[in-house]
């Protein structure tokens, strides 16, 4: 009696091994991706010319990256990454083309970063997007760049200290968000959501070069100072997948601070109100925005409550900071320094008529049944025009650094 | 007979029975009718399943934990029995199917793209026949350990997300019409209606009187876990972007990143989801088989075990090739269906073996 049942065990365990081994190894066969054969895409540039996407994508070069550690051997031969461009009346024609050239297969999962010509905005916004909802090896949460010039001359760009530019430039991005607050970097799952969202609109940062010139030659590194570099430049905004215009910096400032999006930012300033010219900088450590809307007769009008905490990190003129008076009257500056960003940016954004301050969320969920009816009419548009903001600004300068006093107050003591 | 299931084994079980296609399937269709309402929906059903888990609890009360069809075969007759029976093995049969048929068209859309639809559906209907060859209690107290994992996973979704909420896309609250919260909650309500599988748990409950309690502590995890994330994908998203996608939970997951060091993280939340989804799977296997042994009065499952899964491959091969019917099933036509079989047809039986005793008591009281 034990035989047959220990026979039927071992036909048994025989068969569940058997089947699991089949479970792991089988849906392997068919989707199976061998690292070497992939082309592991960091960025992607896309522009419009002649009625076509014409598409550059930037892949990682393995051999160089092996070296990327030093400047020293291979890397400096080989490029840390390479360029193809295709074109195709869609995007993925242009990606299934790139197989006519390249040994490798386009790998988009690990992308960092997306430049869009502003042209090629224009023409084909939507396609984009919905591509990247779509297809499941896209990744959501890369970075997007507007550019002026054609996106594939910043794509073919090198950068000397980071030699991964799809990760360089995300790097540059998020610590110009982290520590400048201009503007906040825009990911695609972002600029989707912005540009559905009851306001139709979004910002995307710009992506330049310096100067003309494109540096895609390694030995065009081997110098200190790179004659043409990769710069954030001003906020693209974008209504309804079109680009309406752009914001400079001092503009996109304010908007950063009407959107509740300061980390951390540094205010130059005048002590004296006499002189013009800027001498002393308040770097912001603190910044919270409460913006509440309010039904005024006839028009809305926004609230914008700011407030903000820091230290004082320079000064150049006669400043005693030991004294309450003194400190208030700093605190005083700086909130009309705040004041004016937050209203050139206001009224470079109601210039455009696009609402990039995300307004609508707000009057939506506060005045819902109103909110019906500008939907029924149509009328955001007209709505958003007549918008009057009444911010105010309080400022706490809660540290000044090691000196309480400035040093010309000294020198002139 | 398989040994008995703990209280807490079973709350987790009705649990993974719910929740892994509840998240995939239930956002878009929610948000669809209720846009940044959608969480009450959540609600709303909860309030409606703790009504179906009290009538589940008390038909299992009643029938002491008997197994459903034999009780229902006393007290009414024996062909009602293989009636009924007949129509919940359809409806197992159907529900199995149209599961793995989900977990099918997800791995096809985002992870397998290439591995033929067959190799897929017979890995998984192996591993699931596996588990259930194992036995309810294994397969519930495995169940038990891998729902852990929410511990660890949970956290890491949460916090990875924390800097993209804002609550403000989830106002204003009740913008929506009574008649939009009732279309835009049937839905849930379909699926925490599956707390009827409690029907045929029962004969291995350790405390079937419990059973009511089982189903509503399940309903409440449940509802407090669909709630916080639908909630999240609202915050992050807006109603309008969910709207665009098949999989919102999954985008939310792909979303998630902690600095720059940890992100990709889908792979993981997905590998966890494939694992939880063949429990779902195991769990409806059983059943499915419970209810054939039940109406065709068999003691072994082996021999009739192949032939369900031949029959749910074959369901799920051709019956919901087309995915726009699996999206219109799970919107428009699963709430009749699973009503009829998970709440009502229980519910008359229940009432009629009711007033078949009190008949038969007063028959008893009256002399003749």
């Amino acid at each position: 009696m034990i035989k047959p049942t220990w026979a039927r065990g071992r036909k048994v365990l025989y068969l569940g091994l058997s089947l699991c081994l089949a479970a792991v190894t089988l849906s392997g066969c068919w989707d199976d991706r061998e690292l070497d054969e992939l082309g592991i895409v960091s960025g992607t540039a896309y522009d419009w010319e002649d009625d076509q996407w014409r598409v550059t994508y930037q892949i990682i070069n393995p051999s160089s990256t092996s070296s990327m550690g030093g400047s020293s051997g291979g890397s400096s031969i080989s490029p840390p990454f390479l360029t193809f461009t295709e074109r195709g009346s869609t995007v993925t024609e242009a990606v299934a083309r790139s197989n006519l050239t390249s040994t490798r297969q386009l790998f988009f999962s690990h992308s960092r970063i997306s430049i869009i010509n502003v042209k090629a905005v224009d023409q084909g916004l939507p396609a984009l997007l919905d591509l990247f909802l779509r297809k499941p090896d896209e990744s959501e949460t890369l970075f997007v760049f507007l550019s002026e010039r054609e996106a594939s001359d910043v794509l073919e760009q090198l950068m000397q200290v980071t030699k991964n530019q799809g990760m360089g430039i995300q790097l540059m991005i998020q610590q110009e968000s982290r520590l400048t607050s201009y503007y906040p970097g825009t990911r695609m799952f972002e600029l989707t959501m912005a540009l559905s969202s009851d306001s139709h609109c979004a910002t995307i940062p710009e992506i330049k070069l310096t100067k003309p010139a494109v540096m895609d030659k390694v030995e065009d590194t081997q110098v200190t100072d790179l004659p043409s570099r990769i710069s954030l430049g001003r906020l693209g905004v974008l209504k309804e997948d079109r680009f309406v215009g752009w914001l400079n910096t001092k503009q996109a400032f304010g908007l950063t601070f009407l959107r509740n999006q300061i980390n951390a930012a540094s205010i130059p300033f005048s002590a004296d109100p006499k002189k013009e010219q800027n001498d002393s900088t308040f770097s912001l450590l603190k910044s919270k925005t409460v913006v509440k809307p309010v039904w005024d007769n006839d028009h809305f009008v926004m609230q914008v409550g700011i407030r903000g905490e820091g230290m004082l990190i320079e000064t150049g003129g006669k400043a005693d900071l030991s004294k309450a008076s003194e400190l208030a009257r700093l605190e005083k500056i700086i909130e009309e320094e705040v004041l004016e960003y937050v209203n050139a940016g206001w009224r470079a954004v109601q210039g455009l008529n696009a609402d990039v301050t995300e307004f609508a969320t707000l009057i939506h969920s506060k005045y819902p049944k109103r909110w019906k009816q500008i939907e029924e009419d149509n009328s955001w548009d007209q709505v958003f025009k007549e918008i009057e903001i009444r911010p105010s600004v309080s400022i706490d300068i809660n540290r000044f650094g090691l000196s309480s006093k400035s040093y010309k107050s000294v020198e002139q003591n | 007979m398989d040994s008995k299931i703990s209280s807490w084994n079973a709350v987790l079980l009705i649990f993974n029975a719910i929740v892994p296609t509840a998240f995939i399937v239930l956002p878009t269709i929610i948000v669809t009718y209720l846009d940044q309402d959608s969480p009450w929906a959540v609600l709303f059903a909860y309030a409606t399943g703790i009504g179906m888990a009290v009538i589940i609890g008390l038909i299992i009360k009643h029938n002491e934990g008997a197994p459903f069809l034999e009780w229902v075969s006393k007290v009414s007759s024996p062909v009602v029995s293989t009636l009924l029976g007949l129509v919940l093995l359809q409806y197992y049969l159907d529900a199995s199917s149209s599961i793995l048929r989900e977990f099918v068209n997800f791995l096809k859309d985002n992870v397998l793209f290439q591995t033929p639809i067959l190799v897929i559906i017979v890995i998984s209907l192996l591993i699931a026949a596996y588990m259930v060859h194992q036995g309810i209690t294994t397969l519930s107290q495995v169940n038990s350990m891998i729902f852990m994992l929410y511990f660890i996973v949970l956290p890491i979704y949460w916090f990875g997300l924390k800097n993209y909420l804002d609550i403000h896309r989830l106002l204003p609250v009740f913008d929506h019409s009574y008649r939009e919260l009732l279309l835009g909650s049937m839905t849930p309500v379909t699926w925490y209606s599956e707390v009827a599988i409690l029907l045929f748990l029962a004969p291995y409950l350790k405390n079937p009187k419990h059973a009511g309690r089982i189903g509503h502590r399940a309903l409440l995890i449940i509802t407090v876990l669909m709630t916080m994330n639908l909630s999240e994908m609202i915050m992050i998203f807006g109603s309008n972007y969910i709207k665009a996608t098949s999989y919102p939970g999954f985008i939310s997951l792909s979303v998630v990143h902690i600095g720059n060091f940890l992100e990709n993280l889908d792979i993981l939340f997905i590998s966890y989801w494939m694992l939880s989804i063949y429990f779902k799977l195991g769990i409806f296997l059983f059943v499915t088989l419970e209810c054939f042994k039940q109406t065709f009065r068999v003691k072994e499952k082996e021999p009739y075990l192949i032939g369900i899964l031949m029959v749910i491959c074959a369901e799920c091969l051709y019956t919901w090739k087309d995915p726009s019917k699996l999206t219109a099933l799970n919107a428009e036509g699963r709430f009749p269906i699973m009503m009829l079989v998970n709440l009502i047809l229980p519910t008359l039986i229940y009432l009629y073996s009711l007033m078949a005793g009190k008949i038969k008591s007063r028959r008893k009281e009256t002399p003749s």
